[in-house]
């Protein structure tokens, strides 16, 4: 079995508050394979986001890794110095985010910020220069020469989100992260952004975590899927068994809950009472629970995230015993 | 019951703590600082104001001048051998008297403009956005000091001047809130609803703005205080005998070196009052945003 | 019997610091009939907030008339508009802005009640404010809540009581559910339909999320750059379209099924022009796998096709044939 690329064993992840410390992520653990593309599916209070903010060391006070480990590639981010993983930030591991206008410098030109992404990191001006077109032809930009002088107020969301993701290609990184990047676009300009990313994944071998609200999204996407709720991993299987044969309840009532677009009867939708919980409420035993229909004694202490089928969950009721 | 109905039911029947605006005040370090300094100096400007100083801040003793602090004179004499404590407590009245009328006729006067440009914009505005540049280009102490000249001095007109200076600040912060608050949605359903564009302004906009104009009060009155003694250091305030804090310092200029008491005494008071009122202003500011607290 | 009808509505802005104008509505009619769900889809700048905003006159149109019940608002006085307003109301995207953040769940739903003069007596508005609460399915205890003292959901659903409150008779859902977390989209869909059919209203409901609008709608048209290019029954417009660009908005559409064969790929190039220069004849041509010649000086006008079905495409109208 080959060393997962990314890996990350405990983690919590706490929020420092007047009233006292609150842990957000509880404890996860999971595993990238080398040239896997991993989807990370939350709402909101699901801590995917700070998940992915952890493992670049980006997490900044009240909030902070209070426990668990994040190795890349082997190798302990926590024990590296802050210009040890700088050198990683930007080169090792790249991050693409949701807002490309706020993610992008507004008053620098688009093509100087790809450039910068690989100055930054001892690239030389001229080999960056190169590179850089380079990198903006990939990512499918028309006309690199000419976009590459523009500034990201004048471009389209889905052309600067193509420059976000330059920048975040430019160093050629093991590891690609993407927040939520089509979130704020068009349906058909966020098809163009995931057939882009989907096939410099497979041509250029990319190890890649995506992380959405979308299952839509993902569906076609990405090998595996991890399914997180409330600061917790609640499953973590094969794309396919997670639409098909889904382990958890949430997981499958969230699919239940779309829409059915072969339907022509169009019944009311499978609705989930309730709300996700906010990250300052604290549930007893499965976070779940409070929404779950299959919920019993037993769901008041916290299962853990066991083998089942060809994944993982976390549930003390398999599908057979669901109502 | 069922296991998960239980959990639901309670969290959702327990009616939230709401935390109040006073509580979150007193819970921050700069409401906790602002509090305390600014009560020191209010509780000294009380005590003046009922006549409790230790001595007369008006009557000489030349017998008594220049006299460091001591157990008789706890912030020394100045060279009129008035006690310096008690008349640092009378200056801060009269700067108090000064500042607080200025910035209530400027936050009256600018909320007003502010928001009239704002909410009714396109006719008001053009005219009212030309004078308010031209008030604001103005460094703010010539354009008092040229005021204060002008008319025959008392306490009234100094604060006068001061508060035409400070109009601008009062229309620039209330106007932008308004401009955009008229295109948040709960505005836009408002109009849909068929408010009035009255009820709209006096009974949603104003509430949402008043926050903002209660923390530009407290701090445009710590930067009333500071002009306030600024004229008066310039000879342009209050006019003798009333003292003033800005003065004080001025008579005290020359006697820095030798005693020091006279000119630190209304300096480290101005100092306290001003800190005292920008912390002040930062904790309100916080505390006052309803949303603080709760939703992370 | 048509309860909303919209008359070739135009409505231009002039673009700042330039003599560009942005024809935001461009020559939109449509009709709405007594209890019908009439859906619109469409992306960024294709003018379907323009057009609610319209409909609810919280913008006079540059020309073009909109006539509720009959009546055609732009000939009213602001006292005789006050009452038709009670017909029409409108329910917005995001939960966290639609509501007075300063005042409770009580305080909004009484204040209308009282501005017009409903449910009698402050005792009276009491009962009807918890009455409408109980509509969208809030407990007596929200009204006593400010807003951030909800959830998303919950202030959503306050915002469709205070719709509720006036009784109108056409309500406008403008991306009622697009801002909520997806397990809590299902509930408040399904509470919309089901106020429909007990309270016989209509709906014009607009979203991006082609889905949603296909399980609430019975008619359904297609905007781009401020035209309709197509409108139809639900069934026809979203299963079976027939002008390009709804048949690339359709395609990409994400499927939750990672099954669903074929290599992912755009469904359409190139981005939405700006609408301050559209494109000359039909302003989808530059993006336009079937553009021919007249597509390129020639604006297509809505026809015909199949029963009730309206397409404005030359090459569509070309091959199909008048119905």
């Amino acid at each position: 079995m080959t060393e997962p690329l990314l890996q990350i064993e405990d983690l919590v992840v706490t929020l420092g508050a007047r009233t006292g410390d609150h842990d957000i992520v509880h404890g996860i653990s999971l595993r990238v394979q080398p040239g896997e593309t991993l989807g990370v599916v939350g709402e909101s209070g699901s801590g995917k986001t700070l998940t992915m903010l952890a493992v670049m060391r980006l997490l900044s006070p009240p909030l902070a890794m209070s426990r668990g480990s994040i190795r890349l590639e082997g190798e302990d981010l926590a024990a590296l110095s802050e210009s040890e993983m700088r050198g990683v930030r930007g080169r090792k591991v790249a991050m693409v985010y949701q807002d490309p206008m706020t993610s992008l410098n507004p008053l620098m030109r688009v093509g100087d910020q790809v450039i910068e992404a690989m100055t930054a990191h001892g690239v030389d001006d001229d080999e960056a220069r190169r590179r850089a077109l380079e990198t903006m032809a990939r990512v499918e930009l028309p006309d690199p020469e000419r976009t590459s002088r523009a500034y990201p107020h004048e471009l389209s969301g889905g052309m600067r989100q193509r420059a976000l993701i330059a920048t975040a290609l430019a160093n050629d990184p093991t590891l690609l992260i993407a927040d939520e990047p089509t979130t704020a676009l068009d349906v058909t300009i966020q098809r163009q952004i995931l057939a882009l990313v989907k096939h410099l994944s497979d041509e250029f071998h990319m190890t890649t975590v995506w992380v959405t609200h979308d299952l839509g999204v993902i569906a076609r996407l990405v090998d595996r899927v991890v399914v997180m709720y409330g600061g917790y991993i609640v499953e973590d299987a094969p794309v396919d068994q997670i639409f098909h044969a889904p382990q958890h309840p949430y997981t499958k009532r969230l699919l239940a809950s779309l829409p059915n677009p072969a339907d022509d009867s169009r019944p009311p939708l499978a609705q989930i009472p309730g709300r996700p919980p906010l990250p300052s409420e604290s549930i007893e035993g499965c976070p779940f629970r409070p929404r779950c229909q299959e919920a019993i004694e037993s769901c008041l202490t916290l299962p853990s995230l066991e083998p089942r089928l060809e994944g993982a969950v976390a549930c003390w009721v398999p599908p057979e015993r669901w109502g | 019951m069922s296991v998960n109905e239980v959990a639901w039911l309670e969290a959702e029947d327990t009616p939230p703590q709401r935390e109040s605006t006073w509580r979150r005040l007193l819970a921050s370090r700069s409401g906790q600082w602002g509090l305390i300094l600014t009560g020191i100096v209010l509780g000294l400007a009380l005590l003046s104001a009922i006549g409790a100083t230790p001595y007369d801040p008006i009557s000489q003793r030349p017998e008594d001048r220049l006299q460091g602090p001591s157990l008789a004179y706890l912030l020394g004499t100045d060279l009129f051998g008035r006690d310096v404590l008690s008349r640092s407590m009378a200056g801060v009245t009269s700067s108090l008297q000064v500042a607080v009328v200025a910035v209530f006729i400027s936050a009256v006067l600018g909320t007003f403009f502010g928001v009239a440009s704002g909410f009714y914009g396109n006719r008001v505005r053009g005219p009212l956005n030309a004078l308010t540049n031209i008030l604001f280009a103005f460094p703010p102490l010539l354009l008092a000091l040229a005021l204060a000249s002008v008319a025959t001095r008392n306490w009234f007109t100094v604060a006068v001047a001061i508060a035409i200076v400070y109009i601008p600040i009062f229309v620039r912060v209330t106007r932008a809130p308004v401009l955009s608050l008229r295109e948040t949605d709960f505005i836009k359903a408002a109009r849909v609803l068929g408010f009035s564009s009255n009820r709209i302004l006096f009974r949603h906009v104003l509430p949402n703005i008043l926050p903002i104009v209660i923390v530009q009060v407290t701090l445009s009155m710590s930067w009333a205080v500071l002009t306030a003694a600024a004229l008066s250091y310039l000879g342009l305030g209050t006019p003798p005998p009333t003292p003033a804090l800005g003065s004080m310092v001025f008579e005290a200029k020359n006697l820095a070196a030798t005693a020091w008491w006279t000119m630190a005494a209304p300096g480290l008071v101005l100092i306290v009052f001003v800190v005292g009122l920008n912390l002040l202003g930062d904790g309100l500011r916080d505390a006052l945003d309803p949303r603080n607290e709760s939703n992370a | 019997m048509v309860i909303l009808e919209a008359v070739d509505l135009h409505k231009r802005y002039p673009v700042r610091g330039t003599e560009l104008i942005v024809n935001a509505v461009n020559g939109v009619s449509l009709s709405l009939a007594a209890g019908e769900t009439l859906g619109i889809v469409g992306e960024s700048g294709c003018g379907k907030s323009t057009l609610a905003r319209l409909l609810v006159r919280l913008e006079e149109p540059t020309s073009g008339q909109v006539l509720l019940d009959g009546v055609d608002l732009g000939s009213l006085s602001d006292r005789a508009m006050r009452e038709q307003r009670r017909k029409i109301q409108l329910v917005f995207q995001d939960p966290y802005a639609s509501l007075n953040p300063r005042r409770t769940a009580g305080q909004t739903l009484g204040e209308v009640l009282a501005v017009h003069g409903l449910g009698g007596d402050a005792k009276g508005r009491r009962a009807r404010v918890y009455e409408l609460l109980d509509m969208v399915g809030l407990r007596r205890s929200f009204s006593e809540r400010l807003p951030h003292e909800m959830s998303g959901g919950q202030r959503q659903r306050v915002g469709i009581a205070r719709a509720l409150a006036v009784d109108p008779r056409v309500i406008l859902l403008d991306e009622p559910v697009s801002a909520l977390d997806v397990s809590v989209r299902a509930e408040i869909m399904n509470l919309l339909g089901q106020l429909r059919d007990d309270l016989g209203l209509s709906y014009v409901f607009i979203s991006h999320d082609v889905a949603m609008v296909r399980h609430l709608s019975d008619r359904v048209g297609v905007m781009y750059l401020g035209r309709v290019v197509e409108a139809g029954p639900w069934k026809e417009v979203v299963d079976r379209p027939l002008h390009p660009y709804t048949l690339a908005l359709r395609e990409a559409v994400p499927v939750p099924d990672p099954r669903t064969g074929g290599e992912l790929q755009a469904s359409v190039s190139g981005e939405v022009p700006d609408p301050a220069q559209p494109p000359s004849g039909c302003t989808f041509h530059p993006r336009c796998p079937l553009a021919e010649e007249a597509c390129w000086t020639d604006e297509p006008q809505l026809e015909l096709i199949r029963p009730d079905h309206h397409v404005a495409c030359h090459v569509v109208q070309r091959e199909h044939g008048p119905a």
